[in-house]
């Protein structure tokens, strides 16, 4: 016998002879255990599940927690928008508190106007700080206490007339922009 | 009962119509099971797996396809996995074993029935060089007798690879044969 002979002999009585299975019955029944199994285990699971979350069947149950949840997300929504126009507030009002400042323009001097446009400016820069009204009044105060303390000085010792021209020509020059220091 | 309604009655759940279903189609299923595996243990345990994954999926089942086709599918997933754990495991060279396969094919006596652990023997000692593909391909085709139309279906492999498959299973079993028999 070559070997394509051999070969197809041997398929041949492979073909010819299944694999037989021994005992039939009892695989069935192994089988059919163990579906049974499975069955009461997703019975048990079931039942587990009902008795935990049962309440939840009934309609009336679902339709108030339904009804709860929007509520709390309503309320959620609603605090949310009611603090953020809050926090707006705020800024606007600073901001027109600075502007209504800026706008009277009350005869303060040079160095408070210049003061107040500092303000104004840094406000619209990314970079820029924000200042309270009460800071800024703070600052406002100590300026025109040191202006007062500054005429009275004045007033009682006198200054050369020199003296006072250059710091009137150093006060005008801080109003033009280009300039950033005072040449005393 | 034809197979159409014993089907439709397992997706209904129907514990009796499954137990039919069981019966009427165990042997084929042990048949492929212990063509791929060559160990009866191991094709009881493929065949009881692969049939609570029909009673688990049959739900799934598109009763227009052919059921055979869909338990092979089944079968030869269960094999690839059962396959693949026992690569890990030392397999007996051919070499260490007295095959006695020639008396097993001889013409004097052709009636002579071949049982299971002499079927398994001869499947392993020409199957011991092929990877599991060309294992599968080659009993689905050689000895089930399916077209590649039907092993491309359960295998989900290409029909150019089923032939590559099958001609490289052929050259290694025809080595084997004239090595060993």
């Amino acid at each position: 016998m070559n070997n394509q002979e051999k070969y197809s002999k041997i398929l041949e009585a492979l073909k010819s002879n299944k694999p037989v299975l021994s005992d039939k019955e009892k695989l069935t029944d192994e089988i059919m255990r163990r579906i049974h199994g499975i069955e009461d285990k997703a019975t048990l699971q079931k039942k587990l599940g009902s008795y935990l979350f049962g309440w939840a069947d009934h309609s009336w149950i679902r339709g108030a927690m339904a009804a709860a949840a929007v509520l709390f997300i309503g309320i959620f929504i609603t605090q949310q928008v009611i603090i953020t126009n809050r926090i707006n507030n705020l800024e606007k009002q600073l901001i027109r508190t600075v502007n209504t400042l800026n706008n009277h323009e009350p005869d303060l001097g040079i160095m408070h106007k210049v003061l107040l446009n500092m303000v104004a400016r840094d406000r619209i820069k990314e970079d820029s700080i924000t200042i309270s009204t009460s800071d800024l009044e703070e600052l406002l105060n100590s300026y025109l206490e040191l202006q007062d303390n500054y005429e009275i000085l004045k007033q009682t010792y006198g200054l050369e007339p020199y003296i006072q021209d250059m710091i009137r020509r150093s006060l005008e020059d801080n109003t033009n922009p280009d300039k950033s220091k005072l040449k005393l | 009962m034809d197979t159409g309604k014993l089907i439709r009655s397992c997706i209904n759940r129907d514990e009796a119509a499954f137990r039919t279903l069981i019966d009427s189609y165990s042997d084929f299923a042990f048949s492929v099971a212990f063509r791929i595996m060559n160990d009866e243990e191991e094709s009881n345990d493929i065949v009881q797996e692969a049939f609570i994954t029909v009673w688990n999926k049959i739900g799934s089942f598109d009763t227009e396809k052919k059921f055979s086709n869909w338990l092979y599918r089944i079968i030869v997933n269960k094999c690839y996995d059962a396959l693949r754990k026992r690569k890990r495991m030392q397999l007996v060279h051919p070499d260490a074993n007295n095959w006695n396969i020639p008396e097993l094919i001889s013409e004097s006596n052709p009636e002579r029935k071949i049982d299971n652990k002499e079927i398994g023997k001869m499947i392993r000692l020409l199957t011991f060089k092929l990877s599991t593909k060309q294992k599968i391909v080659f009993i689905m085709s050689e000895l089930e007798g399916l077209s590649h139309e039907d092993i491309a279906e359960i295998t989900g492999m290409a029909k150019t690879i089923i032939k590559s498959n099958l001609n490289h299973a052929r050259r290694k079993i025809g080595e084997m044969i004239k090595k060993y028999i």
